[in-house]
């Protein structure tokens, strides 16, 4: 047999072999290169000697040979599976042997991942998640802008803000829709093969059994579900037959009220239900999942047609009437035809539009508008995708969910940090191992991978129990999108699905990556022949990779518990601002008599029974009423006009507005500084009178006597008389600067008092009262629904509730990366004792005391604390600017959070001289922990070890 | 059985070709006309879900003819079954190559 090397030589088919082996997984090579040879040459044989061989024999061979190459490829992911179950083996091997580090690892990562994950959910649910229709990615949604002189009658609604120096809006009135709908009907080659209307109603009272409760309403056009191709789960959808005018009454099920309220009873199709005391033939129920396409946390449980919405509203119709032009209120989507782009459904309808918005524009109301526009402030549509639903209230909660989503990001870098740090010391620690492992020719790539697999390992454990972590958060997060904190929209639905838990994954194998790779790299790059001399006699110096994680984990902290002292001192501010009135033992109702069919003399009979009934129950010294809640984020504000001024050229001095019981002012505690208060007697024969706030009269009247005034309302056009002159009290809510406040007496507002707040002086625990107060309502009118039952004192907190959970949260999260913070310094610390116990015990055995031990080792920490808290002063500046700046456009959230704060500075030097105080305390702990053992060591035995 | 239902044509071709005593991979390239980069994957493939075995040929035999020992592939119990479902569906494959080799001739058509 000839020499081996030299047949190689000579033949590049077994050349192409040899090379081609090299990528077949080592187990098999051996095999793979014998067989392919024991081929090749086989076929020589067979073909006779080589250099005999003509050119196309030769080809073959060759050909053949490279075919071999596929063969290799084909062998290849079991060469990954081999090599990745050894390293994932090993890995776990490892995270068992140090059960504690790896339980800190995982729960640090799980903290962070769950917070991410459960805040994702969130984001999902709000921002994301499309409607379970079909294909909802051909719905398109219409708004619409203007220049600043286009003029409206009103609109009545949720639109997000137009950009600056324009106006628009997501809501249309329903003669301008009726307009768009029929140039879509018109033209044959429409892009849009669906076109509907639909808004929300006020609430409605609706009346099941003999029980009676206000519920969402929404009001649809007849192509709403058609549109939507929405089918519903039982009975049949709304259809353009009962959305004609003198159309039998009909009403669509929410599957959500169907079940609460009717038991989910099949036999409701065709019973009656009674909304606005007006009955109604249901006809159907919508699917479960199927909640509407109104803005994210409102969901109808009714749906009518729109031209039943004057029969629910009566003489308040958005629609319109013959006298009353409607409100601009309703929203608009269509279906694109297949092909068709937003752009074109934009077209297809802007002339339409602009068309009819211009002909039901009002006429000027002030001089210096003029009576004709010019093109540049004509309306423009403007059509968008709908997929989602209506978007101005998800546009809205954006800012404070990319918020808090840096807030749980920076928990997330903490915590890898963290484990970063933790892998470096232990990095430190496996150095022979790792030598050992290069000398003996494990390449530097298989042991960086090897390293990687075990903190992607790691990760993925952290992502495991962080999703559990994130089930568990979720319900705190729902417990944070409370009505009035408006933090969060209530009412979204947080399941875990599909793209959370992708994304939960990503985030795991992203940080495994993120905290693995630093460590991995400088584990690997060693020089062999010190390394495997020193053995495991480090110097204990900790590397300036650590040093700067450390750095960069006290000042996240310190800017995260700055944030949270801040916001506790807010809280602590606004609990005490004097808020003009007095908030003990004060129990608030609502009562919306109108909806139950009262009004004008009718009413004020009703209210006069009532109070007749209030004011002699037991508990009670006195019972009183007015138009607008206080401390609730409420208001009414009507433009007012002073004596001499013409409503052409006047400023618009927006007034609050409240109207009230002759009685308002005693109940509340609200001191008459002059002039008379009202009487029964100023009722609707008498002249119309007012009563002004201290603000009211300086800010309007500073140099003339404010009492026999005469102001007059710029709607109405009403002139009233002030009379009196009250104390100031906070209006809306607690951070508000003083604003002027005109008091009418009831009986002069018989129009507006349909819908009012009671509040009931109570001798005792105002709640105690709440089972008798409704006995009492139910004596006069059992289908009166009574609702926001409850203490001055729990609204007034229930107004701070944003406040209140940004100190929770940034309160939360700073105690956690403070805590992580600190479990990672010590665990730094204590592996640089573990590899100076030489030095120290040689230190030692030279006379240093523990004293000096202890201090040596606390001073290594607290350098780095002092260091991470200098960075951290001074970055919160930076990072200020850095949020504001056009590049991350979070210029909103930034103010946001700017002007939530009250009574204290952004800068203030109490919180952050008391939170760094509080941080370098907790330092000092972390590092007194592995400072106390390394002044424990005993110097024998730590020298015995040399 | 659920592996029979998958068998593509040319793992037939490849099954049909090892029962009809084409036990090494280049025969059975030159007997079906496969290339070699379509082969040896379906061989593995083969191997893996067991429908075929592979063995050494005799150290002997392979050092009279001065080369290494060459790898032979054999039907296995399932395999057979395999072969027996697929005739079903593609037909052809059976008559498509001579039962009994008598002589190996060395393609240099095809490869």
């Amino acid at each position: 047999m000839p020499d081996r090397k030299t047949k190689l030589f000579f033949r590049p088919h077994l050349w192409l072999i040899a090379v081609i082996g090299v990528i077949v997984p080592r187990r098999l090579r051996a095999d793979w290169r014998q067989e392919w040879e024991a081929e090749l040459c086989c076929r020589e044989l067979l073909l006779a000697e080589w250099d005999r061989l003509n050119g196309k024999s030769k080809l073959d061979l060759l050909r053949r040979s490279v075919g071999a190459f596929w063969d290799a490829l084909r062998l290849q992911p079991q060469r990954w599976e081999d090599e990745m179950f050894q390293d994932l083996r090993y890995g776990s091997r490892m995270l068992l042997k140090h059960k504690g580090f790896t339980i800190v690892a995982v729960l640090s990562l799980a903290l962070g991942i769950g917070a991410n994950t459960a805040l994702f959910s969130v984001v999902d649910a709000v921002l994301l998640r499309t409607l379970p229709v079909a294909e909802p990615e051909r719905l398109v949604l219409f708004e619409w802008q203007a220049g600043l002189a286009f003029r409206t009658n009103g609109m009545s609604g949720t639109s997000s803000e137009p950009p600056p120096g324009t106006q628009g809006l997501s809501l249309f009135r329903y003669d301008v829709f009726e307009k768009m709908r029929q140039a879509c009907a018109a033209a044959p080659d429409s892009p849009l093969g669906d076109f509907f209307a639909f808004a929300p109603t006020r609430e409605l009272t609706a009346v099941v059994g003999d029980q009676a409760e206000l519920v969402n309403g929404q009001a649809v056009s007849g192509g709403y579900y058609a549109g939507l191709r929405v089918q519903p789960s039982l009975g049949r959808a709304i259809t353009d037959e009962d959305d004609r005018a003198g159309s039998a009454p009909v009403v669509v099920l929410s599957h959500q009220f169907w079940q609460e309220r009717f038991g989910a009873s099949p036999a409701v199709i065709g019973q009656p239900l009674k909304l606005n005391k007006q009955s109604f033939t249901i006809i159907g129920v919508t699917p479960p999942a199927f909640t509407g396409t109104l803005q994210v946390n409102y969901h109808p449980a009714v749906t009518v047609p729109l031209t039943q919405e004057p029969l629910l509203q009566g003489e308040r119709t958005l629609l319109g009437t013959a006298k009353e032009p409607g409100l601009w209120w309703l929203d608009l989507m269509g279906r694109l035809k297949p092909g068709a782009t937003y752009k074109q459904a934009r077209d297809s309808l802007n002339g339409a539009f602009r068309a009819a918005a211009l002909e039901v524009m009002p006429p000027p109301r002030k001089a210096d508008e003029p009576a004709q526009l010019e093109p540049k402030d004509y309306p423009r549509l403007i059509a968008e995708s709908g997929s989602r639903g209506m978007l101005d209230e998800r546009r809205d909660y954006a800012p404070t969910i990319y918020g808090l989503f840096i807030v749980v990001a920076l928990v997330l870098l903490i915590a890898c940090a963290n484990v970063a740090n933790l892998l470096l010391a232990r990095a430190a620690l496996r150095g022979a191992e790792i030598s050992v492992r290069l000398a003996v020719g494990a390449g530097r790539w298989r042991l960086i991978r090897q390293l990687l697999t075990e903190s992607v390992l790691l990760a993925s454990l952290g992502g495991a129990v962080g999703v559990l972590f994130a089930l568990w958060g979720k319900s705190a997060l729902v417990a944070l999108t409370d009505k009035h904190t408006g933090l969060l929209p209530n009412n979204v639905d947080l399941s875990l699905n599909w793209r959370v838990l992708v994304f939960a994954l990503a985030v795991s194998l992203l940080t495994g990556v993120l905290f693995g790779l630093a460590p991995a790299w400088r584990a690997t790059k060693q020089d062999l022949a010190t390394s495997l001399k020193q053995s495991r006699r480090a110097t204990g110096v900790v590397s300036h990779l650590s040093k700067a994680l450390i750095v960069t984990q006290i000042a996240l902290s310190l800017l995260l518990l700055i944030g949270a002292g801040l916001f506790i001192r807010t809280l602590y501010n606004l609990q005490r601002v004097n808020l003009g009135f007095n908030q003990e033992n004060l129990l608030l109702f609502r009562l919306q008599p109108q909806q139950g069919g009262y009004s004008d003399e009718r009413l004020v009979q009703f209210y006069q029974q009532l109070f007749a009934r209030l004011d002699n129950l037991p508990g009670v010294r006195a019972a009183t009423f007015g138009k607008v809640p206080l401390i609730a984020n409420d208001n009414y504000v009507n433009g007012i006009l002073l004596p001499g001024e013409e409503a052409m050229t006047a400023g618009p001095r927006p007034t609050n507005r409240q109207m009230a019981r002759e009685n308002y002012f005693a109940t509340m505690e609200i001191p008459l500084l002059r002039g008379r208060g009202f009487t029964a007697q100023d009722d609707q024969r008498a002249p119309y009178v007012a009563i002004v706030n201290q603000t009211f009269a300086q800010k309007y009247f500073p140099n003339a006597e404010v009492l026999g005034q005469r102001v007059t309302f710029r709607g109405s056009k009403r002139e009233v008389e002030i009379i009196g002159v009250v104390a100031d009290t906070k209006y809306m809510r607690q951070r508000e600067d003083l604003k002027p406040l005109l008091y009418t007496p009831w009986q002069q507002e018989v129009g507006v008092i349909g819908d009012m707040y009671f509040a009931l002086r109570t001798a005792g625990e105002p709640t105690a009262l709440a089972a008798t107060l409704r006995e009492v309502v139910r004596e006069l009118d059992s289908n009166l629904p009574i609702t926001e039952v409850g203490s001055q004192g729990a609204r007034s907190q229930a107004t701070l509730g944003q406040e209140r959970l940004y100190a929770r949260l940034l309160s939360f999260f700073g105690g956690l990366a403070l805590l992580l913070a600190a479990v990672g310094l010590s665990g730094v610390l204590g592996y640089s004792v573990a590899q100076r116990t030489n030095e120290i015990g040689i230190r030692m055995a030279l006379g240093a005391q523990g004293a000096i031990v202890l201090r040596l080792v606390i001073w290594q920490g607290m350098k780095l604390v002092l260091l991470g808290l200098a960075v951290g002063a001074l970055s919160g500046y930076p990072l200020k600017l850095l949020l504001a700046s056009e590049y991350f456009g979070v210029a909103a959230l930034q103010r946001q959070v700017t002007d939530q704060l009250y009574g204290v500075g952004g800068t203030d030097p109490l919180t952050i001289g008391v939170i760094a105080s509080l941080l370098t305390l907790v330092a000092l702990i972390a590092c007194w922990l592995p400072a106390r053992k390394a002044a424990q060591v005993d110097p024998l035995e730590a020298l015995r070890h040399e | 059985m659920d592996k029979k239902s998958y068998l593509s044509y040319s793992e037939a071709v490849i099954l049909q070709a090892i029962a009809s005593s084409y036990k090494y991979g280049f025969d059975i390239m030159d007997i079906t006309g496969l290339p070699s980069g379509t082969v040896y994957p379906a061989l593995r493939r083969l191997e893996e879900s067991g429908l075929v075995a592979s063995r050494w040929e005799k150290e002997g035999v392979a050092q009279r003819a001065q080369r290494p020992p060459r790898k032979y592939y054999e039907l296995t119990r399932v395999g057979k079954e395999a072969l027996a479902e697929a005739l079903k569906r593609y037909r052809l494959v059976d008559q498509l190559m001579p039962r009994v080799p008598r002589s190996v001739k060395p393609s240099t058509e095809r490869g």
